[in-house]
């Protein structure tokens, strides 16, 4: 049985842990995913679509009868997840998910609390979904190869896009530990700003996932005002983030370009079409941010590069987008 | 043999005595420390919000721990990786054995057990201070009852000690 799978299920109260150690030794597809609702069965998500889990830890096709989970269950589970440590990861937990040891992640459903209008907590949370970290090492090597990342002119800036669970994060991931492990044939100081703690899997204060020698983290941290303290302070050749969207972020990455570093982001996109037509990403191309757009294939193939763009070839700035 | 076995009967009479009223001082002090322990869990979770693990470790390096030894145990068992409700019960079950706290006041410390760490910081430290109420009402009892049956028993236990002594003189 797959070790992180082991070590995400370890987290979770017995009675959802021994049904899902059985399902995993029984079925020989991955488990990716597992979801735990108030009021519904366990849904299991694997590489062959959704399964409801059974008391007995047999995976169905259909939800089962008499299998749904309690919300006293959902509490139990978020206990046990916190290490009855619910005040600690409180901050968290207003966020919407909760980063755990070994780096895995679980998402929660709830109502929110409010106070001057912001979040101040989450209460009666109904859902949990555990997501399982999976290190694909060498997912990024293609990148790594492909890219000449000692050209003359200066580093160059990758955005690496797919859509949702193709596996962005895990490939961006892969390229920060080559270019920060000499595997480009020199140590690259890269400054990561991981807003969601998505990428190195902080867990009280240490990295959950290898990110190489010469590469310091901003965890927490928003994605602005994260580049933006890492060029000044740690003096990056490399700044990477996670999933650019907002202008806030648009305007940073324009700052980090002019100070002289290289970026290294990913971002939500089915197609090249696609990228070029969000407004925030047309801005960033019209200022030929980005040197190279990597696309990645699917859902179904979370982690496999499908083409490896040179923009100056394309020009999407001109609108050149197929 | 009757000087040895009256002698003997107002010793039993006084350490029998002592002991009672010991007793009901230890509770005043197991207590006291009590209500420092919750004190200083209230502390340390409305200022850092310490996880339940480093608040056991930080707890039984202070002062209330050499009272209540269950505190670093259940630390030692958190580090271990057992989970924390499992560890308070096994470690509050051990120290009930020598303890001199009444089921009252055990009944108090098994609700610190269910509140730390299962519910959002609030929750907590309203459960928390209202179990520092609880155990400044049993401290009360407890001095009173220092005060009266404490000294009642030691008395009875050495006057009854001293009365069988004069007897089987």
């Amino acid at each position: 049985m797959e070790r992180s799978f082991c070590e995400a299920v370890r987290l979770l109260p017995p009675f959802l842990k021994e049904p899902l150690l059985f399902a995993a030794e029984r079925n020989h597809t991955q488990i990716r995913e597992v979801t735990i609702r108030a009021g519904a069965p366990v849904c299991v998500h694997t590489s062959d679509g959704i399964r409801f889990l059974q008391k007995n830890g047999f995976l169905t096709t259909m939800p089962p009868a008499n299998c749904s989970v309690k919300m006293e269950e959902v509490q139990e589970c978020l206990r046990c997840l916190t290490e009855y440590s619910l005040q600690s990861a409180q901050p968290q937990l207003k966020q919407g998910f909760l980063t755990l040891q070994g780096g895995h992640r679980a998402g929660i459903a709830g109502r929110a609390v409010l106070q001057d209008g912001q979040i101040s907590y989450i209460k009666e949370i109904s859902a949990i979904s555990l997501r399982i970290a999976r290190a694909v090492c060498g997912c990024g090597k293609r990148i790594l190869s492909e890219i000449d990342w000692n050209a003359l002119n200066g580093i160059p800036s990758v955005l690496i896009a797919g859509p949702p669970a193709s596996g962005k994060t895990t490939v961006l991931r892969d390229v920060i530990r080559g270019l920060a492990s000499g595997e480009c044939g020199r140590f690259f100081r890269v400054s990561v700003v991981d807003e969601r703690s998505e990428i190195a899997a902080s867990y009280h204060g240490t990295c959950q996932h290898d990110l190489g020698i010469t590469c310091d983290v901003l965890d927490g941290f928003f994605k602005a005002e994260g580049m933006m303290l890492a060029l000044r302070a740690l003096s990056p050749q490399i700044i990477a983030v996670d999933e650019l969207g907002s202008e806030k972020d648009a305007d940073a990455v324009l700052q980090v370009m002019s100070g002289g570093a290289a970026m290294l982001a990913t971002v939500h996109a089915d197609s090249f079409s696609a990228l070029s037509k969000r407004p925030v990403l047309k801005r960033l191309f019209a200022h030929q941010c980005f040197d190279f757009v990597v696309l990645l294939k699917s859902a179904q193939t979370p982690g496999v590069i499908d083409a490896i763009i040179r923009t100056d070839e394309i020009k999407p700035w001109e609108g050149n987008c197929r | 043999m009757n000087l040895t076995a009256s002698v003997s009967l107002l010793i039993l009479g006084i350490i029998c005595g002592c002991y009672t009223a010991f007793r009901y001082s230890k509770r005043v002090r197991e207590l006291c420390a009590l209500e420092t322990f919750f004190t200083r869990i209230y502390a340390e979770l409305s200022l850092e919000q310490t996880a339940t693990t480093t608040l056991f470790a930080k707890l039984s390096m202070h002062s209330c721990a050499k009272t209540l030894w269950f505190v670093p145990r259940i630390a030692e068992s958190l580090a271990q990786g057992t989970l924390f409700p499992q560890a308070f019960a096994d470690c509050v079950a051990d120290y009930r054995k020598t303890s001199a706290m009444t089921n009252e006041d055990f009944l108090i410390l098994e609700k610190a057990g269910e509140t730390i760490g299962a519910y959002d910081l609030m929750t907590q430290l309203s459960g928390i201070s209202s179990l520092v109420q609880s155990t400044a009402v049993q401290i009360e009892e407890a001095k009173q009852l220092v005060q009266t049956k404490g000294r009642l028993m030691r008395s009875v236990f050495i006057l009854s000690g001293a009365a069988a002594a004069v007897l089987i003189v």
